[in-house]
């Protein structure tokens, strides 16, 4: 979308027009979803907080200094709005907290080949309270000490849950990593046995005719 | 080591996550959901105009409710009004005549007024009240009626006669009398008011709750005697039959007490009343407060007779005229609270009062003093203006603790429609001190 599309329809919006608010929210929804999907539990959460994200947006269009990007204040929104949405369950977040993490040993996750969907799911798996944490430091890029003041807590319960949060992804990329060499290994079993199969058919059959 | 394995880790994550391969997932469910929230917030501010048509309708059903718990007191009066015979005679031969009779029957105990009567004249009042022509003086009283009369109460007038106890002029509690040739026949005019010097309440003959309206014209004498008459004593019953308010989770009654202004005109003429009353409030939506209840009003105030309305004919216009009402104002109002911190509330408010006129009189002040006129006068009939007062109030609210609280509220009255028999636009200005009394707190544990 061009810049003066965008300002049209933010035009639109500020104008409350439903049609501009439809096409600026189709425009943005699959940016915004991604935000939302990886602090929400599931789909169904995230699209719950994506609407009070525009709803906030639609509501407040007029404060968006178009002279910033478009992106970075919708994204901000709706971060915040997930962050709401998270102190609203707070009580469970704290009960979260009690939980032990297990120590699991280092690896090398360069190389490791998990595609969105993966990360997402293994991300969308962990507790609210671990989740939020790493979202905000290790994607989003927030210090311990913003993160803190963002969700009232302490820095220290924020390095807590951002170590636990880690511990449980080590342990969701070692599962995976099993699970796909279980899997490989039955392809290979599988592909030897046909190759197996078609090699032997050849060879009788060349055999048979160089015989 | 640990901290670029970490790193390794959350690069993983940002890198994956920051780039969704399914941009395609957008759904018109979510757009329909939210378009629905957005649809909801579009009607909000209607609600606002809605809420003077919800409070009205709020309003008529109390109505409804009080019109359904008065009947039997409206009836219960007016049958004890319509039993009340008034007899008014002025004489001036036949009080000498009289007099012997008077004398002998007076008594310090006077439950009956006997009469004495001048020349046949009759004066009818507002077709209730009789006035007598009887010239038989032995038998004291003969009814004319334009109405008809029990034959209970002709025979008991006639018994009554016997051992009637007489009073004279002074013994009736505020007759008013202004030294006039005028002739009682000279003021009853086919259509012409008549004028109600005193309203002497037959508690002065034991039977409480009745009215009687007695006329008063400019006479010489005052050997003026007026003679009330009740059949029976009738049984005083405490009818005020309370309203009976379905229990409703309230959140809080308030007793109210104000000092107020009111004026007919400007406030600058204004005169000082009291209003006491009883108010329920239940919070509804977030800030909005409705309420309801009754309060009693002694409104006292002055007008000219540019502003007074009647059909009356003054010969000489009064320069000035006092006016004393007696209201019961049943307000309904809503708040909107537009402060709430710690202990302190502080809320405005419109609603709609409705008056029950309970007492209306006025007194006549003439620039000369021996200008010939009426006096006084007390109007009859008790009148019912529904939703005829706007109300605008302010209100500071400071809890003192979970169950009491104590505000103030300034507030003003102003007439939409016409009130009591003058047709004045009475605007009344105050402020009152309430006690709060949270109901919510009886159901705590």
């Amino acid at each position: 979308m061009g810049e003066e599309e965008l300002h049209q329809l933010i035009k639109g919006c500020i104008k409350q027009d439903r049609k501009s608010q439809k096409l600026l929210y189709k425009a943005f929804y699959g940016f915004s979803m991604a935000i939302c999907l990886r602090y929400a539990g599931n789909r169904d959460e995230a699209a719950e907080v994506l609407n009070q994200g525009f709803f906030k947006v639609f509501k407040n269009i007029e404060r968006y200094d178009v002279d910033r990007p478009f992106k970075a204040w919708l994204g901000k929104i709706m971060m915040n709005v997930s962050i709401d949405y998270y102190r609203a369950n707070l009580k469970m977040a704290y009960t979260e907290d009690l939980e032990k993490a297990e120590h699991i040993g280092d690896g090398d996750y360069s190389d490791k080949n998990l595609n969105y969907n993966d990360l997402l799911a293994m991300v969308q798996r962990l507790p609210q309270a671990y989740r939020t944490v790493f979202n905000l430091f290790a994607i989003d890029g927030y210090s311990h000490d913003e993160i803190a003041e963002m969700l009232n807590i302490n820095a220290g319960t924020s390095k807590s849950n951002l170590f636990k949060a880690r511990q449980k992804l080590k342990q969701m990329i070692l599962d995976a990593d099993t699970k796909a060499n279980n899997y490989n290994r039955g392809i290979d079993y599988t592909s030897t046995v046909a190759i197996n199969a078609i090699g032997i058919k050849p060879m009788f059959f060349n055999n048979g005719i160089r015989e | 080591m640990k901290e670029n394995n970490d790193k390794e880790l959350d690069n993983l994550f940002k890198n994956g996550l920051e780039d969704p391969v399914d941009q395609s997932g957008y759904l018109e469910d979510d757009w329909d959901a939210l378009e629905k929230m957005l649809d909801k917030q579009k009607r909000r501010p209607g609600l606002i105009f809605w809420l003077p048509v919800l409070s009205s309708a709020a309003a008529i059903l109390i109505f409804f409710g009080w019109w359904f718990f008065t009947p039997a007191v409206v009836t219960h009066n007016q049958i004890k009004q319509q039993q009340t015979v008034a007899v008014i005679n002025v004489t001036k031969n036949r009080v000498a005549n009289n007099a012997d009779k008077i004398a002998e029957n007076k008594k310090p105990a006077n439950d009956n007024v006997a009469s004495l009567k001048k020349e046949n004249s009759s004066v009818s009042l507002h077709n209730k009240i009789l006035l007598n022509g009887n010239t038989d003086t032995k038998k004291e009283l003969a009814v004319n009626s334009s109405k008809p009369v029990s034959p209970r109460i002709i025979n008991g007038l006639s018994q009554t006669a016997n051992r009637s106890k007489l009073v004279n002029v002074q013994d009736i509690p505020k007759m008013n009398m202004n030294s006039s040739t005028e002739t009682l026949a000279n003021n009853s005019r086919p259509g012409a008011e008549t004028l109600v010097a005193t309203n002497y309440d037959v508690l002065a003959n034991g039977i409480p709750g009745s009215n009687q309206y007695v006329v008063s014209t400019p006479v010489e004498s005052k050997d003026i005697v007026s003679n009330s008459y009740k059949p029976a004593p009738v049984k005083t019953e405490n009818t005020v039959t309370k309203l009976g308010f379905v229990k409703r989770p309230q959140l809080a009654l308030t007793f109210l007490g104000a000092p107020e202004l009111n004026s007919a005109g400007s406030l600058g003429n204004a005169k000082s009343g009291t209003n006491v009353g009883l108010l329920f409030s239940a919070g509804i939506f977030n800030k909005l407060t409705v309420s309801t209840g009754a309060n009693y009003s002694v409104k006292p105030y002055n007008t000219d007779i540019a502003d007074y309305h009647t059909t009356y004919k003054f010969k000489t216009n009064p320069s000035d005229i006092e006016a004393d009402c007696r209201v019961l104002d049943m307000p309904i109002n809503l708040d909107y609270q537009i402060y709430n911190k710690h202990k302190n509330k502080f809320s405005i408010g419109t609603g709609l009062s409705s008056y029950i006129m309970l007492h209306e009189s006025y007194n006549y002040y003439y620039s000369d003093p021996t200008t010939k006129g009426p006096v006084a006068f007390t109007v009859p009939q008790s009148g019912k203006y529904f939703f005829g007062i706007m109300n605008l109030q302010a209100t500071y609210q400071r809890q003192i603790n979970s169950k009491v609280g104590l505000s103030i509220e300034p507030y003003m009255k102003l007439p939409l429609t016409s009130i009591g028999y003058s047709q004045a636009k009475l605007q009344t200005a105050g402020v009152a001190v309430g006690l709060n009394w949270n109901l919510n707190s009886l159901t705590k544990p």
